[in-house]
Formats: structure tokens, C-alpha cells, sequence
């Protein structure tokens, strides 16, 4: 295409005015590939730590209602029942049901609730855990969080926090007297002391084994929750009102609880998005400026091209071409540039190990970068091709 | 034999500020097929507004004017574009060669464009066109290497290239010394004498016009005489 070969010939005559041209808009995508890969790896980190040590969905019992019938045959209310105590009777059939499901990594059924841990004349509050001991680590790596004696859950034992621990000043092996809040009591032992740099569970939760916390919480045969864990955490909010309808449970996913993280993420991307903006706006802008300025050094070979008979079209493509060639390259080299970058800042690591920057170098969006930049050089570089195509041929050979 | 060029009361007006400048007031001529002419006179006269004209660069005020018999005084934007690039060839005082591109790739430069695309066939008409004005020796030279006698022959062969049936030239040898001027008016000559281009040159320089078949004087936007 002679319309190719004349635009590449252009771009090509002053190769240091281009080259800077290319690395302006290069440097534009440097920052929006930073900016993405920063925003993306927050938000990855961000939902790990989030995602790493809780349930991505749980199962719960529904809330019961009794229906009142009016003589019309309608429900006219509906007030919730506090009558029956909320249990699922049935989670063994649900849980070899949930495992065999794809994306499922585990389930794990837990008694969850309150009581008291009394030692002497000391006393806090706690909550309780009761889960199946090979189970311990499933949704949060608690095994791997133990600073003093074993993740041991046999029956009689407990896990406990270091904060919790300090508070009573207990040790592992000490006993413990569990008071729980159906008013039963049991003493128990210290088997284990965990750290998960979590404040609120090591302060308050306590693990105990699911058959120790039957007769504690008086549930013989039902749990009170499933938590679920999956292999990725972003299929929650699509598998739970699949599991809800399978089991006929309250399925509740892990963002239904962390809205103020979604909330934050978002702010934050719609941060991202207007630094985005102003690092295409200002490419554009840098491309009309060269081009603009192209047209008004080529006037007479512009006008010339015109008395040949040559058409207004062939003229703006001349132009739009430019302006896409400065583009793509731009982009192309912006691109490299930026994950030369990321890669580079990726590898600067703290002294714990982690990286100075939450930066994700495989998540700065070149591919839509690329493919926006020479959107970008294209459409900017629409205005000083239709200059250049209205130029009087006449007026422009006179000067 | 039918004209190729009748122009018939041809007046053009220019308005700035509400004041009309009258350049051209009722032209007449016609031109015959393989005629080289003259077109003289004083600066201010109307030559480049008529040559502008002819050439379809400009819309008469009034008038016609008739090119291969068709109509084309009041033609659009675009049907005036292909008409150029179709049968009318330009050299200007300028010889606005494209600094970029070689001797040959300017002159093939109007055959390529419209059809967007270089094939080798207007290379070797270039080339030829280029052996035929002398510079066969400079035809992959940079256009910025020439000397301007090099230059404007680079520019006729470049108004060549489409087998135009009328060439334009503008004050063509203004820009010249006087020995390469009459090289420049020589090598248009042999062309029209050997192809049988028609070509309206204009020019204030009398001993150039002597070489023509003959001279339209203008004066004050009117012919004054032919001879």
C-alpha cells in the first residue's frame, strides 16, 4: 500500500524528532502499565490476605419464618421463629455432596459460638470453633500458625491465640475452664498457642474439637455452619446461589461480608482508571501536536500532492497511518518498557521477603494498552489529517 | 480539428474586506492539441491566476471553459481532483519536490497515489521519463541532492507521468539561471515536439516566450494580443 510506504517515509525522515515523539507516548503507557499492575497486584494482595484465612462461602441454616395465613389464602407476615435453634442436621450427606462439586477444595462443618475461657479469677471472652481435627487447617492455615505446643485438637484440647493466651497467662498444657453460653461448662487443656498477625482471632478464638463442642453447645447431630472453601475465591459470588438451591441453605459468600474491601477496590480502580485517562489524553494530545505541526511543514508538498489530482482521502490516511505507526510503537515499546519496570521493582523485596511495591508485573493490561494507545494516536491523529486534506492546493504551493 | 482547451469569458474576482479585485475580465483563447504556447505578461497581469484556472486549482467567477469538450469551469471538488490527475500535467516556479523520496519516486509519485500502490511499470516509466530530461544517472537520488536545474527537470518529468494532454508550467524557469532556464524551456520543447503534449506555459521573460509557437499577451486581466 503506497499510502503505507509514503506515511512510513514521513515518520522516517526525521528520525530523532520521531524517536522522541515515540518515546513521549512510550512513557505515557510506562505509567499506565504501572499504574495497572499496581492497582491489579494491590487488589490481588489485598483479596488473598482476605480470602486466605476465611470461608469463601458458608453455608447456614435459613431463617425461619411461621407464615400467617389470612382468609384471603395470602401470607400476610412472616415473623422469624426464635423458637427452634438453627442447626444443619443433615451436613454429612451435604458435605460429600459439596466436596464432590468442581471448584470445591474442601468443606469443613464447624459449631460456632460463644462462651467465656475462666482461669482463676480471670475471665475473657471467646469464640468458639468447634470443627472436625483434620479439618484444623482448611480454611485458615492455623497449623502452620502455631508458636507453642501442637495443633493438637484430640478431644479435651484447645487452640488459642497468643493474645488470648497472654491475656490469661496461660501456657500449653495449663487447663482452662470453658464456660459457653447454653450455661455448660468443661475443663479443658491448652494444646496449642497460634499467631496469625490477625488481631481479632488471636485475641478471640478458640478451636476445640467438633465432638468436644456437642454437649458444650448442646447440638448432638447438627452443626451450625458449613465453610467452604474454593479454588478461586472471585467464583463465590456465582456458586453460592448454586449451593443455596442444592441444599436449600443460606449461602453467604466471602464478599456478602467484606463489602468495605469491594468498596475499596473499586475506589481504588476507579483511581487507576483516571490516571489511565489523563495518560491517554495526554498521548493524544502529544500525537495531534507532532502531526498538527508535520502538516504545517508539509503545506507546499502537501499542495503539491493535491495539484497532482491526488485525493483528500489519500492525504488524511497519509496522516491517520502516522499517527497509527506512532501509536502501536509507542505502545509497543511502552509496553516492554513498563514491564521491564514492573519486573524490576517487583524483584526490590523488604526484609521479610515480600516486595517494597504490591505491584503484579503479569497484570498491567498491555495487551488493552497497546491496542488503546493506537486507538488513541489514531483518532488524535484524525484532526491534523483532515487539516492536511482541506489545505488549498493553490494557497499552499504560494507560500 | 476540435480545441483541447476553449476558454470562453473567463472573469475572476477576488473580495477582501468588502473590496473586489477584479484579476481576470472576460478572457477568450483557445488552445489546439500539440500547441506550445506562451502566456506573457507583467506581473499582476492574471498569468498564475489564469494558469490556476486552466489547471482547475481555481473556479472562475464567471465564464466557461471547456477541456476535451466537457464542461469544467464549474466542477466539484473531486471531479476537479480526478480531471487533474487524469489529464493535466504541473511545473511551478517551485519545483515542490517531495524532499523525502527519490528522483524516480517523485516521478511516479502522481501514478502511484491513486492507485495506491508502486508497481514496477510506473518505475520504469519514471525512469525512462527521467533518461528522456537527462538524469539518468541521478534517478535514485534524494530529490534534496539535485541541483535546481535538476530539480525543475525532475518536476517536467514529473508532470509527465500521467500522459497528461496538457501541461501547466508556471513561471518554470523563474527560479533558474538563464542557461539552465533555456535548458529547462528546451527540454519542454523537445517533448512537445516529440510526444505532442500540449503545453501553456507562462512566463514574463520574452526570449523563453520567443520558443513557444507563439505568445497570449496579457494585460490588466485582458488579453492585449497574440502574436
Amino acid at each position: 500500500m503506497f499510502q503505507w510506504q509514503v506515511a512510513w517515509r514521513y515518520l522516517t525522515s526525521n528520525l530523532l524528532q520521531s524517536a522522541l515523539l515515540i518515546a513521549g507516548v512510550a512513557l505515557g503507557v510506562v505509567a499506565f502499565v504501572f499504574i495497572t499492575a499496581l492497582i491489579n497486584g494491590l487488589a490481588i494482595v489485598l483479596t488473598e490476605e482476605t480470602t486466605g484465612s476465611i470461608a469463601h462461602i458458608t453455608l447456614e441454616p435459613q431463617v425461619r419464618v411461621a407464615p400467617v395465613l389470612t382468609d384471603q389464602s395470602d401470607y400476610a407476615a412472616t415473623p422469624v421463629s426464635n423458637s427452634q435453634r438453627r442447626q444443619i442436621r443433615d451436613w454429612q450427606v451435604l458435605v460429600s455432596m459439596i466436596e464432590a462439586m468442581p471448584g470445591v477444595v474442601a468443606v469443613r462443618p464447624e459449631i460456632d459460638g460463644n462462651g467465656f475461657l475462666v482461669r482463676g479469677e480471670a475471665v475473657a471472652p471467646v469464640a468458639i470453633k468447634g470443627i472436625e481435627p483434620e479439618k484444623l487447617s482448611v480454611v485458615a492455615p492455623i497449623a502452620d500458625s502455631i508458636v507453642s505446643g501442637r495443633a493438637d485438637l484430640s478431644a479435651g484440647s484447645l487452640l488459642i491465640g497468643t493474645q488470648l493466651a497472654g491475656d490469661l497467662g496461660l501456657g500449653v498444657g495449663q487447663p482452662v475452664i470453658l464456660r459457653t453460653e447454653r450455661d455448660r461448662e468443661r475443663l479443658l487443656t491448652v494444646g496449642g498457642i497460634f499467631e496469625t498477625g490477625i488481631a481479632s482471632v488471636d485475641e478471640r478464638l478458640a478451636y476445640l474439637n467438633l465432638r468436644s463442642a456437642r454437649p458444650l453447645f448442646e447440638l448432638p447431630d447438627g452443626v451450625i455452619q458449613l465453610s467452604i472453601r474454593l479454588q478461586d475465591p472471585a467464583d463465590a459470588e456465582t456458586l453460592a446461589p448454586a449451593l443455596a438451591s442444592l441444599t436449600g441453605l443460606h449461602a453467604v459468600p466471602w464478599q456478602e461480608r467484606n463489602r468495605n474491601l469491594e468498596d475499596a477496590l473499586a475506589a481504588q480502580a476507579s483511581t487507576g482508571s483516571l490516571i489511565q485517562l489523563f495518560a491517554m489524553v495526554s498521548i493524544a494530545i502529544g500525537v495531534a501536536s507532532a502531526l498538527l505541526l508535520s502538516t504545517y511543514r508539509r503545506r507546499s508538498e502537501i499542495g503539491i500532492m493535491r495539484s497532482f489530482g491526488i485525493s483528500r482521502r489519500f492525504v488524511a490516511m497519509v496522516f491517520v497511518i502516522q499517527g497509527l505507526l506512532v501509536g502501536l510503537l509507542g505502545g509497543l515499546v511502552g509496553a516492554l518498557s513498563g514491564y521491564a519496570l514492573c519486573l524490576w521493582l517487583y524483584s526490590i523485596r523488604q526484609a521479610d521477603g515480600d516486595p517494597i511495591l504490591p505491584i503484579a508485573p503479569d497484570q498491567g493490561g498491555y495487551a488493552l494498552v497497546i491496542a488503546l494507545t493506537t486507538l488513541c494516536a489514531v483518532l488524535a491523529a484524525v484532526l491534523p489529517a483532515r487539516a492536511a486534506s482541506r489545505l488549498d492546493p493553490l494557497e499552499a504551493i504560494q507560500q | 480539428m476540435n480545441p483541447l482547451l476553449q476558454v470562453s469569458q473567463i472573469t475572476k474576482s477576488f473580495i477582501e474586506r468588502e473590496l473586489e479585485t477584479r484579476v481576470l475580465n472576460g478572457v477568450n483563447f483557445s488552445l489546439q492539441p500539440g500547441e506550445l504556447v506562451a502566456l506573457l505578461g507583467p506581473s499582476g497581469s492574471g498569468k498564475s491566476t489564469l494558469l490556476s484556472i486552466v489547471g482547475l486549482l481555481l473556479s472562475p467567477t464567471a465564464g466557461s471553459m471547456r477541456l476535451l469538450g466537457d464542461e469544467v469551469a464549474q466542477l466539484n471538488e473531486s471531479q476537479r481532483s480526478a480531471y487533474r490527475s487524469r489529464h493535466l500535467g504541473f511545473v511551478f516556479q517551485a519545483h515542490h519536490l517531495l524532499p523525502d523520496f527519490t528522483a524516480r519516486e517523485n516521478v511516479a509519485f502522481p501514478a502511484a497515489a491513486p492507485r495506491n500502490r508502486m508497481t514496477g511499470a510506473m518505475h520504469r516509466r519514471a525512469a525512462q521519463l527521467l533518461d528522456q530530461v537527462g538524469l539518468s544517472e541521478r534517478i535514485d537520488f534524494r530529490s534534496t541532492a539535485l541541483s535546481g536545474g535538476q530539480k525543475q527537470r525532475v518536476a517536467v518529468a514529473r508532470a509527465l507521468m500521467n500522459k497528461p494532454q496538457l501541461v501547466l508550467a508556471d513561471e518554470p524557469t523563474g527560479n533558474l539561471d538563464r542557461e539552465t532556464g533555456f535548458q529547462v524551456m528546451d527540454l519542454m520543447k523537445q517533448i512537445n515536439r516529440a510526444e505532442g503534449t500540449t503545453f501553456l506555459i507562462s512566463t514574463h521573460d520574452t526570449q523563453i516566450a520567443e520558443r513557444c509557437d507563439y505568445r497570449i499577451h496579457l494585460l490588466d486581466g485582458r488579453i492585449d494580443r497574440v502574436d
